[in-house]
């Protein structure tokens, strides 16, 4: 108890020292710092962060040392993240290498995968991205078709991959390939780790009815891979990326909400209702409170599994609930917003508007890609009634 | 801990869930109903005997030093079975009134029997079909001796057979609010009980010239509107509690029987149709709940009860209207038989809705408590 008490000692007074206030915000739109080859940093701050936190084996604190991470246990993992939350610490970088990708290679990659791809992802060196839905392939992910055949002591890979984000500015992909498209749907898939500059991999960035945006379209014209990229077996694919979405889930949890800057919904409801013509208020007022009620309900929940949680009670029904409330209350929000704001709500940029309502009409617009990407709300609710409820799997 | 029971709390709401369980369960209410009555006295006796109608009020009168909560999660066990019991009213509303009201001589003389049970009381408060307690036309006009007061009250619960009455009026000449507490049976009170959907008591009251002296009056003015608004604020919680118990009855019941009941061929659970209605059901109602968690663990503290209490009863209510709805459409032809309980949740929801503030109501008070209207 008392190691670990002098264990939490030493992180706070360390984060106290190291971590620049500055870093002590929700990072701004387009000020996250993306791990790998391309690092740049928009300000000394982030800097110096990344590096301090680098330098401790931070970004990967539970990591072996020998893989370059922290080497810390379970209990002193949490003790960091904790403080890294009580101090409202940004992450000092995005880095999916980290928190997707890694944790499956430390369980399932082989030895020379280890020390290959370990170390550059806990020092932030390579940027990862994901390479899962298809043009083909969103919510039936396992109906993917992208073609890896194997020719020699490389697979040819063919085809190509939807919704990668960062794919531009990445340096490898972790993908599900169908490598037998004789076996059954899951049966036929692997993953293969794709060196972003091969030959025949192109990139094309998607452009999104809010804007601008993270997601790409990446290509493979026969795109040559070392067998030895194979993670695990030919065929276990599926099972590795049920693993890997395991860990999303996690760290979705760890730097979620507290990395997303948004308007503040109260503030401007506020001010808006009261400029609105006396027959709407009370319509408006209605639609305003409901919203602030459904946040304030969906907070209570997150504390109520924090602590039924703690406290040793199942919390997973309350967890699966998550994704579909938190996306299509912000898109309400988002919607109610919109309204209240009428024609002011409708720009798209430059001068002549209020700087916070054009980041709001962005924010509705992005609000719609949150319902869609990862699972979609018809999945959650799928998820919802079989996995939770119990009602039969009637293949929809 | 907010959202965790504890040790006493949990064996409270054991206890609670045997007694309604095994003394009245819902098929007992369907008998009292058979034969015309609104609840089952010696039942009420029992309860009284459990110490339940004592819960939270003074141990210098009688009372059990037992959290507020515990009110609401006796209630919530009795809302599952649909059994009406004599807390709300008498020891939430009435006792709820003179502890946080009276001078010490007005709680030795009233509390130790409604803490026994042994005296019944009622809140007499709202005048309107829909719940507004600042608009009261009750009046109280300052005799040389005391108080004659004139007025109606509506949606009185257990006015019938209330022992006490509470009774919210104004000042003839000030306006102030006067907060009394009569014997029901002093000339010029009358009583007309009413036949409500949910076989529940209730009634209307009227006071005709009724004569008050000044033992009756508890608190005028800025201390009534505030006890007056602390004891309403707690009865809004147990009533959330309430609904928020139903639903999962519902939802339990509705799901069993999507599991259950078969067409074309197949459970009509498997009709993704049906399962998408019934997750966002889930969803809401595991929101509700937080809310009604975080609201019963606030009856305990010292906080200001307002918010909690108006997102608590407007998520609950909602919630439970939702359930109820879709419980009664989804069991098809049979959900909308009296032969199935579901009708019965489905007419309680629709009052415990629609007493002190549907969720309209509350919705609105939230908007003005953060301050969306000024």
């Amino acid at each position: 108890m008392n190691e670990i008490n002098d264990f939490k000692a030493s992180v706070r007074a360390w984060l106290e020292a190291n971590c620049p206030p500055s870093m002590r915000t929700p990072p701004p739109e387009g000020e996250m710092v993306l791990a790998g080859s391309r690092l740049t940093f928009t300000q000394p701050d982030q800097q110096l962060w990344f590096e301090r936190m680098r330098d401790q084996g931070w970004f990967a604190p539970d990591w072996p040392r020998e893989y370059g991470g922290g080497g810390l246990d379970a209990r002193q993992t949490r003790v960091l993240e904790s403080e890294l939350a009580r101090l409202k610490c940004r992450a000092p970088m995005v880095n999916l290498g980290i928190w997707m990708i890694g944790p499956v290679l430390l369980e399932f990659g082989s030895d020379e995968q280890k020390a290959r791809h370990l170390p550059g992802m806990a020092r932030g060196e390579v940027a990862w991205c994901q390479g899962f839905s298809e043009p083909g392939a969103g919510s039936d992910l396992a109906g993917l078709s992208c073609r890896a055949e194997h020719d020699g002591d490389d697979y040819v890979v063919n085809g190509s991959k939807i919704w990668t984000s960062y794919a531009d500015r990445s340096d490898w992909m972790y993908a599900l390939v169908r490598t037998d498209p004789t076996a059954g749907k899951h049966a036929g898939i692997s993953m293969l780790l794709i060196d972003m500059a091969s030959a025949g991999v192109s990139t094309r960035p998607i452009e999104l009815i809010s804007g601008k945006s993270h997601f790409c379209q990446v290509f493979f014209d026969n795109v040559r891979v070392p067998v030895a990229n194979l993670v695990g077996a030919e065929g276990e694919g599926w099972m590795l990326a049920k693993a890997l979405l395991a860990h999303e889930r996690r760290a979705m949890s760890k730097f979620g909400d507290n990395n997303v800057p948004g308007v503040d919904f109260l503030d401007l409801a506020r001010r808006l209702v009261a400029q609105a013509d006396p027959d709407s208020r009370a319509v408006l007022t209605d639609r305003v409170a409901a919203c602030a009620m459904d946040e304030h309900a969906y907070k209570l929940m997150l504390e109520r599994t924090h602590e039924a949680g703690g406290a040793g009670q199942d919390v997973s029904a309350l967890v699966a609930t998550f994704k579909y409330l938190h996306s299509e209350q912000n898109k309400t929000r988002y919607r109610t917003l919109t309204a209240l704001a009428g024609t002011d709500a409708l720009g798209w940029e430059g001068e002549g508007y209020d700087e916070e309502l054009l980041k709001l009409a962005r924010q509705w617009l992005n609000a719609y890609t949150y319902t869609v990407a990862g699972g979609t709300s018809e999945i959650q609710l799928n998820i919802l009634a079989r996995r939770v409820l119990g009602l039969p799997d009637s293949g929809g | 801990m907010r959202f965790v029971l504890n040790e006493d709390q949990n064996m409270l709401r054991e206890s609670a869930a045997d007694f309604f369980a095994g003394r009245l369960p819902l098929a007992h209410q369907r008998k009292l109903k058979a034969q015309g009555l609104t609840h089952d006295a010696d039942a009420w006796r029992e309860m009284a005997e459990l110490g339940w109608n004592a819960i939270a009020l003074p141990e210098a009168v009688g009372g059990v030093p037992f959290d507020r909560s515990g009110v609401a999660l006796v209630l919530a066990e009795a809302a599952r079975t649909l059994a009406a019991t004599p807390l709300f009213a008498s020891n939430l509303l009435a006792a709820g009134l003179i502890e946080a009201a009276g001078s010490d001589a007005q709680k030795r003389d009233w509390l130790p029997a409604l803490a026994a049970g042994d005296k019944l009381g009622a809140l007499a408060l709202d005048e309107r079909a829909r719940h507004d307690p600042t608009r009261i036309a009750t009046r109280a006009t300052r005799e040389a001796d005391g108080w004659r007061i004139n007025g109606a009250k509506c949606a009185v619960v257990d006015g019938e057979f209330a022992d006490l009455l509470l009774v919210v009026a104004r000042d003839a000449d000030t306006q102030d609010t006067l907060l009394f507490v009569l014997d029901a049976h002093t000339a010029g009170v009358s009583c007309q009980p009413l036949s409500q959907i949910d076989a529940q008591p209730m009634a209307r009251v009227r006071l005709d010239g009724v004569k008050a002296d000044e033992a009756a009056l508890l608190a005028r003015g800025a201390a009534a509107d505030a006890a007056l608004n602390t004891v309403l604020e707690r009865a809004r919680i147990a009533l959330a509690a309430q609904l928020q118990a139903i639903s999962r009855v519902l939802f339990d019941t509705t799901l069993a029987y999507l599991k259950q009941r078969e067409q074309y061929g197949r459970k009509i659970g498997a009709f993704q149709a049906l399962q998408h209605r019934m997750a966002r059901l889930f969803t809401r109602i595991e929101l509700a709940e937080s809310c009604v968690q975080a609201a019963v663990a606030a009856l305990d503290t010292d906080a200001d009860l307002a918010l909690p209490a108006a997102l608590a009863k407007g998520m609950a209510g909602e919630t439970a209207l939702a359930v109820a709805d879709e419980a009664v459409q989804l069991h098809g032809g049979i959900g909308v038989t009296d032969e199935l309980d579901v009708g019965l949740f489905l007419k309680r929801v629709q009052v415990l809705e629609a007493l002190l503030g549907d969720s309209v109501y509350q919705r609105a008070r939230y908007a003005r408590l953060i301050g969306v209207v000024a």
